[in-house]
């Protein structure tokens, strides 16, 4: 008989796929309503508002004077998981999110250049499931919040054409809050409590992790007209490369009522709870205690491009091709710098370069009130294996629609609706240990995914 | 212009095509097809060694998947889970008779761990190799099941982790070890170190009770049935003393034990004893003298003809324990309205039938006790788990009207 008189414990924790799969699918375009009502589609006929500093710095030099554009957008997503065997179906948990932006742009009086600030939101959201979700040992709450500043200038160089542009400083905040699974601890090197007979999904702890992070890049585009009714637009977004040093874990013990039999391998008393076993692990110093640890999260690189038409009457129509490159995100470094820091490892993710079509019309009508509609299909990045409770992401289809309402000669309200729409996708529950291991193995399960958003605006122009 | 409006109509109908393949995604889940009934939607199975796919002396992944319930599960088309345990086992099986050697080179105390890919959420067989009527509704127990009752339950009771999987349907054969290790000592009183006794009738129904109120407790279960307690001393590692008188036998004791064996005058071909066949591994073992005697000698140490040795007024004791056990374990079925088996019945056909022999053939190391008895002389055999299951099938198709269909008979 072999006899484990010292459970000697050792952690995993997935910090890092939480995180990391929040900086993919979470990607935020609801960036100004006007662009939101017209699905996005405003790389090449942009709104006459200063969030074009985000979706095509160039197209800033077309705004005469002063102008302010700020507001935000109220962002609920619904969905679940239903169990392959059981066919249980568990609902996701996750909280109204609201990002909000703010532009301001000084354009010359001659459409010659401008200069301008935007601060936005590009990256976000918040995914959350209840206490009893079996994957809330992927993750039971995750957030990521990452704010893009961009001072941007504007340049007409040509009749018609402009270029623009700048630098993007951005900080980002992540937390994460996960449910541990006592199975998957080692009680020995080599050994699981799952192979000591500890049932899987036995909670005994809950992790909390939170970080910030700061990183640079740039934003760039180029506008111009191709006769009297084209426009064309591209703009590129840089990567940038997040890296959450130093952030804080902490940990809490969730009792399990588990007690040892008489005779159990761990050669303990009879009736000895399982919980005041572990409870050590939780002692300063000991693998559970506080500490640090950190990971880097890439926020990809975006590219867009775009044709305009406005040969109809009072009517704009666009068309536009968006590129990200998530192919960035292949794996996440985990490390721990405390009493966990032999478990520092590597995550798998594997993403795969997305895109999206996305078209958007907008008609002027008589009163001076704007109508708008859009459409987005969007590929995910996400690849068979790597759809997880962070974030089931899917290939989605967004449909839009909003109202641009002149309040004075000086300000306008803008008011757009966007409807996520998803077939859903078969995902997992439990951590990817291995590239070996196929989606076919590790799905369990189907996902949906839906979200409405609200989003207002207001202009001012001076 | 009408070029470019066809430009922006084709533009339209690319989104379209494209939103619309998107749509084409499959929502299907991959579940396991239905059950024959949806009374087995979730089957969990409760008892000790038998159930729990305990032969030879040792329990390892194979012989758990050879166990009864494993394959009524089968049959019910259900999915079924058990702890598996990792090869060669914990212990390992004997793999040779009487020589005692296991599978893999180990020992009785060798044990490996659970596999990792067996720790799963929902266990459908719950039972426990050395489980009493005391321990499913214990998370402490016994400890008759030594370090499996963890790496089975992992620190729950075999109730709680049967409700864990929201049971529709239960099997339960819990009770054998309230006679068996009294029965195999020959001592039926608790004497520490020696015998743990056989349960009170009393207590077997209250720990009885306790169970059955915990598992309805769940408020999931819409059926099972009930196994009632095996006489063991039908078990062929019983032998009757009387056969050391028949031509042959005691020669081939003594060549098992490598001795010569004396046949206290206690013994007589008249004789009901039964002796336990540990006696010679006890003997081979130098624990225990070379003398066999019939019943209890007064003043003689060693416990001989006691340890080992069940005569015949114990023999009476421990049918009627077994004959309480089931009066109330069947009348505990008919109050639930679930299925009952008595396993003695077949058994009995058997053992009449000379399909479990009386006594072992030494000649055959890996088949002793014939098709149906595994090489401990105790536990059912792959063969026997086949019958025993295809009978319990029977009894469920005839309770609740159902059509599960029955194993094919081992060859």
């Amino acid at each position: 008989m072999t006899v484990l008189r010292t459970p000697k414990f050792v952690m995993l924790l997935c910090l890092g796929a939480a995180v990391g799969a929040r900086a993919q699918g979470f990607q935020l375009n609801e960036i100004g309503s006007c662009a939101v009502a017209r699905g996005q589609a405003v790389t090449a006929s942009p709104c006459k508002d200063p969030s074009v500093i985000y979706w095509n710095p160039a197209a800033a030099a077309s705004l005469e004077g002063w102008s302010i554009y700020a507001g935000a957008a109220a962002v609920i997503v619904g969905g679940g998981f239903t169990a392959d065997t059981s066919r249980r179906v568990f609902d996701g948990n996750v909280p109204v999110s609201v990002p909000p932006h703010v532009f301001v742009n000084y354009g010359s009086r001659d459409d010659r250049w401008a200069a301008g600030l935007g601060v936005y939101v590009p990256y976000g959201l918040t995914s959350q499931w209840h206490n009893d979700f079996p994957g809330r040992f992927e993750a039971l709450k995750a957030s990521l919040t990452t704010v893009y500043i961009q001072p941007n200038v504007a340049w007409r160089f040509a009749p018609n054409w402009q270029v623009g542009g700048g630098p993007v400083i951005g900080y980002s905040t992540v937390q994460l809050r996960q449910s541990l699974d006592l199975a998957q601890q080692q009680a020995q090197p080599g050994l699981t409590f799952g192979q000591l007979g500890v049932a899987a999904q036995t909670e005994f702890a809950r992790a909390k992790l939170s970080g910030s992070g700061t990183a640079f890049g740039f934003d760039v585009g180029v506008h111009g007209a191709l006769g009297a009714n084209w426009e064309i637009g591209a703009r590129y977004l840089s990567q940038l490369d997040f890296h959450y040093d130093k952030a804080d874990a902490t940990f809490s013990q969730v009792p399990t009522n588990l007690v040892l039999s008489a005779g159990n391998p761990l050669d303990l008393p009879p009736g000895t709870p399982v919980d005041a076993v572990l409870a050590t692990e939780f002692a300063p110093g000991a693998p559970l205690s506080a500490q640090k640890v950190s990971t880097r999260i890439k926020h990809p690189a975006q590219f867009q491009v775009g044709l305009g038409y406005s040969g109809l009457v009072n009517t704009r129509l666009e068309g536009d091709f968006e590129w990200t490159q998530f192919s960035s995100f292949d794996q996440l470094p985990i490390d721990f710098s405390g009493p966990a820091s032999g478990q520092s490892r590597t995550l798998l993710e594997d993403y795969d370069n997305s895109w999206s079509v996305r078209v958007g019309a907008e008609h002027a009508f008589a009163v001076g009130i704007k109508g708008r509609v859009g459409f987005t299909y969007v590929k995910s990045p996400a690849p068979d294996a790597t759809v997880t409770p962070l974030l089931p992401d899917m290939n989605r289809r967004n449909y839009t629609a909003g109202v641009g309402i002149p309040l004075s000669p000086r300000y306008t309200l803008d008011a757009a609706y966007l409807h996520v729409d998803t077939s859903g996708r078969r995902g997992r529950i439990v951590e990817r240990t291995s590239a070996d291991e196929t989606a076919l193995e590790l799905n369990s399960g189907f996902y949906t995914l839906d979200a409405n958003v609200v989003s207002l605006s207001i202009r001012a122009n001076f | 212009m009408s070029r470019e409006r066809n430009l922006v109509t084709g533009a339209a109908a690319f989104v379209m095509i494209v939103a619309g393949a998107a749509c084409s995604s499959t929502k299907d889940l991959v579940v396991p097809p239905p059950p024959v009934n949806p009374l087995f939607a979730s089957y969990v199975s409760l008892g000790n060694s038998i159930t729990a796919g305990f032969q030879s002396g040792g329990i390892n992944d194979s012989t758990q998947h050879q166990a009864y319930p494993v394959l009524m599960a089968q049959q019910m088309n259900t999915p079924f889970t058990v702890a598996s345990l990792l090869n060669p086992g914990c212990p390992p099986p004997i793999d040779s008779f009487p020589k005692g050697t296991r599978v893999g080179g180990g020992t009785a105390t060798t044990c490996f761990f659970r596999s990792q890919v067996s720790g799963v959420a929902v266990l459908n067989n719950v039972a426990v190799p050395g489980a009493a009527s005391f321990d499913p509704a214990s998370p402490i127990g016994t400890g008759g099941g030594g370090p499996l009752t963890t790496f089975i339950l992992g620190g729950k009771s075999q109730v709680q982790r049967a409700l864990d999987a929201k049971p529709t349907f239960v099997s339960i054969w819990i009770g054998n070890n309230d006679v068996l290790p009294a029965a195999l000592s020959g001592v039926l009183d608790s004497v520490p170190g020696l015998s743990p006794g056989v349960t009170a009738e009393a207590a077997f129904e209250r720990n009885y009770n306790a169970m059955m109120t915990g598992l309805n407790a769940g408020g999931t279960i819409k059926g099972g049935i009930l196994i009632g307690v095996v006489n063991f001393t039908n078990a062929p590692v019983f032998f009757p003393a009387a056969a050391l008188f028949a031509p042959g036998v005691l020669p081939a004791l003594e060549q098992a034990v490598g001795a010569s064996i004396t046949v206290d005058t206690s013994c007589t071909p008249a004789t009901q004893s039964i002796i336990n066949f540990e006696l010679l591994e006890a003997m081979q073992a130098g624990t225990a003298p070379d003398t066999i005697a019939c019943h209890a000698l007064a003043n003689h140490a060693n416990g001989l003809g006691e340890v080992f040795v069940l005569d015949a007024t114990e023999i009476a004791a421990v049918s009627q324990a077994v004959g309480g056990y089931n009066a109330f374990i069947q009348q505990t079925a008919a109050n639930n309205g679930w299925a009952f088996f008595d396993p003695n019945t077949v058994l009995d056909q058997l053992r009449q039938s000379g399909q479990i022999p009386v006594l072992p053939d030494l000649t055959q190391p890996t088949k002793p006790f014939g098709d149906f008895i595994s090489l401990d002389g105790i536990h059912p055999s792959a063969a026997a788990h086949v019958l025993l299951a295809n009978l319990m099938i029977q009894a469920i198709n005839a309770q609740y009207s159902t059509s599960i269909p029955t194993l094919a008979s081992p060859q």
